[in-house]
């Protein structure tokens, strides 16, 4: 296994190389001035990737400070992230099981075993869509337990690409080093966020709404079927606050994160195709003379 | 190949460069020099030894400065072994 510092002095001594290929390109005498705007750039290029690998510490203290800053802002309704996690683990487990059973028990019946069938067909796609958000969870979780101790590594790793000469890995390394950033920071605060989301669009009205039901259910057996004509309505708008904040709102947060690392890896010059233009160009530029 | 190993080559390697690219100032310098002090009455070239010679001197420059922080980097980390 290589250190962690090891591949730090291994990225300064690639820095150390680029910058001096680059001043060698720069101290060549070549007639055009397109190849030797070469030299600058591998100068440059490198004199970047050191500043990002020698301010390591400043990154890791902008990151715990906007981390701060964000569990300040948004405060989940619980403060570690475990219960949050279990909270939301156990809503989901209990609308598929309630969906399941429901299926199950309407099919089960003879003379309802059309119904179960149209249920079966009605709530399919819903159960697959609460599986699927429960395997992404459980995804987040172990990402979010193991993050703390992979991050640094990517980041390290993702200046290795981007110090590479010639900007051979410069989008691939500002990609890992700005998605690492965004993932540490902002993915810890997703289960909370989902959470106080799910509180804002009526989970909880719904849910009191459902338990108010219940309990009139057992004072007042004469409005028993008023009762029940109001609960596929309850029950919706719950499992519709359910859906959205915890299915839908996740991977749109997702989304707007992948977005936003896509967004700061091309702001630090994770866009630019000098390898294509370095190899290409000067042959275009000649193609170019002998044409002319 | 290990990567210590790789640190090494790398190493060697810079230094390598870093004096190549000093001797190629040198060669530019005398090149611009030769371009500049010919008696040829073109303008274009003329100006392009001047650019020469201006790159080299700049190319120097920057090797310098880049080995002293290279330097100096390599001064503080060793400082800092020793004393953790």
């Amino acid at each position: 296994m290589i250190g962690i510092g090891l591949l730090i002095a291994f990225i300064y001594s690639q820095c150390a190389l680029e910058f001096s290929l680059g001043a060698l390109w720069h101290a060549l005498p070549l007639p055009r001035p397109e190849w030797k705007a070469y030299g600058p750039t591998l100068m440059w290029d490198a004199t970047v990737s050191l500043f990002a690998i020698s301010s390591l510490s400043a990154v890791q203290v902008l990151m715990s400070w906007l981390s701060s800053m964000l569990n300040e802002t948004f405060p989940g309704p619980f403060s570690s992230s475990t219960a949050s996690f279990a909270l939301i683990t156990s809503q989901l487990v209990l609308v598929d099981t309630t969906l399941l059973l429901i299926v199950a028990g309407v099919s089960s019946t003879v003379v309802l075993e059309p119904v179960g069938e149209v249920l079966a067909r009605m709530f399919g796609p819903a159960i697959s869509g609460v599986t699927t958000a429960i395997i992404l969870w459980s995804i987040i979780q172990i990402v979010i337990s193991l993050f703390p101790r992979v991050w640094l590594w990517s980041y390290v790793l993702g200046v290795s690409f981007y110090a590479l000469p010639f900007r051979l890995g410069r989008r691939l390394g500002a990609y890992l080093m700005t998605s690492s950033i965004v993932i540490a920071v902002a993915l810890p605060i997703l289960p909370s966020l989902a959470l106080a989301f799910q509180g804002l669009i009526g989970y909880e009205g719904a849910f009191r709404n459902l338990a108010d039901l219940a309990s009139q259910i057992t004072t007042k057996p004469l409005a028993v079927p008023t009762i029940i004509a109001s609960l596929p309505q309850v029950l919706g708008t719950m499992i519709a606050a359910l859906v959205i904040s915890l299915i839908v709102f996740p991977v749109a947060y997702l989304f707007a994160l992948s977005l936003l690392a896509r967004s700061a890896a091309s702001l630090i010059g994770g866009s630019s195709p000098m390898s294509t233009s370095f190899f290409l160009g000067p042959s275009r530029q000649i193609a170019r003379g002998l044409t002319d | 190949m290990p990567l210590d190993v790789l640190i090494r080559v790398f190493a060697v390697l810079t230094t390598q460069l870093s004096l190549t690219a000093i001797a190629g100032s040198g060669l530019s310098w005398s090149l611009a020099s030769v371009i500049k002090g010919a008696p040829i009455p073109l303008r274009e070239l003329k100006e392009f030894g001047q650019s020469l010679q201006i790159d080299a001197i700049k190319a120097l420059f920057l090797v310098a400065i880049y080995s002293s922080v290279a330097s100096l980097i390599a001064w503080v980390a060793v400082l800092l072994s020793s004393a953790a």
